[in-house]
């Protein structure tokens, strides 16, 4: 729509209606009507609309013009004159404080999911992937101690000073009632095997420490030769260092056969998960039906009950692990620690 | 304030036509938060401005609370008057912008109307304007304003103008508004007051022809 052109005759009409013609176009103008019905009555019609609008009335304007202004003027003047600023700042800081939280509270929310996620997501040892493994109850895992060494050492005598830092340590803790029998037991045993050399013994009152820092095969051997003395043992506790620093794995009702398969891995790492692996199944088995079951039968206590613990059946990997493997010279550092049972 | 005293040309009707020194002082005061100053020049303008509004809209409660969001804006940023143009064009360019932009966004303008044409008083109006329209005389005012029914057929007929042409019809003819501060009031060039001025009066004949 273009608005802007020359001015036709209408528009200088309304013009001179209107009071806005120069000197030179009012002339004009003028000429034109006085000589022109046409546009004298064209002239006319314009002037009649014009005056007609111009005869409106014009009403007052109401009350609540300047009531609306005023109030609108004078909350805002209060609000200027008061803190509102204050109030401003303390909402801004509130706001800031609830962002802050939000965001403490997300990062602690992402940071649970993401442990559990690497939970669920970290590698498994190859034993786990087994069948009997993956009817493992939950209770059972929890019996994998994955701890901060607090275990009982031996007082007055450290690992590291009978055997050096240069191997981790295997902690073998026996509780008995027949602390007699069984010292001399794996006295003798120590003595047939040889390995007297290489042991440090220590007699506490309640305790006996053999800490022995030998070969790797003649360790299994005592071991293999301390089967016998299991019937006369309440409860066992294989404790290993791990590789990381500082923690350990802890496998509870270890029988001699496995104590003699854990000691003849390797390397520390298998020694750990294998023992990992046992802690697993031992307390499996202590879950099972036939313990209780039995135990109401024949009203036998709990040790004198003899349940085959379930073993690992992958022939592989365990085979992998096995002694007859590669290497066997590597040495061991192992504590058997006796106590009496209480 | 370099137009303080400034005479303009082209005086029309009862509008001020120049700034006064009195009408200075008291922007100065109302730029300064002076209450009483701002209470002072919505008296002043309060009645000019609603009516614009009121004849623009076309209904009496908008008017009242566009007057009020005219004065309200106008009063907020008068800090930010220079001078440049006077006062009045600078509060009727507010009035009139937010009056069009609420014409904008409603349907369509309601006049608060009798809309009852088959009533005696009615036809009887009717046939006043239309002697009115032929008549060489002039209208008489007060007669038109005691005539209520011949008012509400000119509100009718202004009310079907397209919102711009009822802009300028309205700032020349009710606010009578000269040319020059139309242009500045509806930011639009002197030639588009005229043409559109011109387009506005010869719409309006028609439309009041055809209701009679």
């Amino acid at each position: 729509m273009n608005e802007k052109k020359e001015p036709n005759l209408e528009e200088l009409l309304n013009s001179y209606l209107d009071g806005e013609l120069n000197e030179r176009q009012l002339t004009e103008i003028k000429r034109l009507i006085s000589h022109d019905q046409q546009v004298a009555a064209k002239l006319q019609r314009l002037q009649r609309t014009k005056e007609l609008l111009g005869a409106l009335p014009k009403s007052p304007a109401p009350p609540a013009v300047l009531q609306g202004v005023k109030t609108h003027l004078e909350g805002k003047m209060l609000r200027s004159k008061f803190p509102v600023v204050t109030e401003r700042r303390a909402g801004a800081r509130h706001l800031m404080l609830r962002r802050t939280l939000a965001a403490a509270a997300m990062i602690g929310l992402v940071s649970v999911l993401a442990l559990l996620v690497f939970n669920i997501l970290k590698p498994e040892s190859p034993t786990q992937s087994q069948p009997a493994e993956i009817a493992r109850p939950e209770t059972a895992r929890e019996v994998i101690h994955e701890v901060a060494i607090e275990t009982p050492q031996p007082a007055s005598l450290t690992i590291d000073e009978v055997l050096g830092v240069d191997a981790l340590p295997v902690v073998l803790e026996l509780r008995t009632t027949e602390l007699r029998a069984v010292n001399s037991a794996i006295g003798r045993a120590i003595y047939d095997s040889g390995l007297l050399d290489c042991t440090n013994i220590e007699h506490l009152p309640n305790e006996h420490i053999y800490s022995l820092s030998c070969g790797q095969e003649n360790t299994a051997a005592l071991a293999s030769d301390l089967r016998g003395l299991w019937g006369r043992i309440e409860a066992t506790n294989l404790s290993l260092a791990r590789e990381s620093f500082g923690r350990q794995v802890i496998a509870n009702n270890i029988t001699a056969e496995q104590l003699v398969t854990i000691l003849t891995q390797r390397d520390t790492k298998s020694r750990a998960k294998l023992a990992e692996d046992f802690a697993a199944l031992n307390a499996m088995a202590a879950l099972m039906p036939g313990r209780n079951i039995l135990n109401n039968i024949q009203g036998r206590g709990y040790n004198l009950l003899t349940v085959d613990k379930p073993v690992l059946t992958s022939g592989r990997d365990l085979k992998a692990r096995s002694l007859s493997g590669e290497k066997q010279a590597e040495k061991i550092n192992l504590t058997i620690v006796v106590k009496a049972a209480e | 304030m370099e137009n303080i005293g400034l005479i303009r040309k082209n005086s029309v009707q009862d509008e001020p036509r120049q700034i006064d020194f009195d009408e200075a002082a008291l922007i100065r005061r109302c730029q300064q938060g002076e209450p009483a100053a701002m209470e002072q020049l919505i008296i002043k303008y309060q009645g000019r401005v609603y009516n614009v509004i009121l004849k623009i809209c076309g209904n009496r409660d908008d008017a009242v609370e566009l007057a009020q969001d005219a004065f309200v804006k106008a009063l907020e940023n008068i800090g930010d008057f220079k001078g440049q143009s006077g006062f009045y064009t600078w509060l009727f360019r507010i009035a009139v912008n937010l009056t069009l932009n609420y014409c904008k966004r409603r349907d369509k303008i309601a006049f608060q109307s009798l809309d009852d044409e088959g009533t005696e008083q009615y036809l009887r109006a009717k046939v006043r304007l239309k002697m009115l329209l032929e008549d060489e005389a002039s209208p008489d005012p007060v007669e038109i304003a005691q005539n209520k029914e011949l008012c509400e057929l000119l509100y009718k007929a202004l009310a079907k103008l397209e919102e711009p042409q009822r802009a300028v019809v309205v700032l020349r003819d009710i606010e009578g508004m000269d040319y020059a501060r139309m242009a500045e009031t509806l930011s639009i060039e002197l030639g588009t007051v005229k043409s559109r001025l011109n387009r506005a009066r010869n719409n309006l004949r028609e439309i009041l022809e055809d209701m009679l």
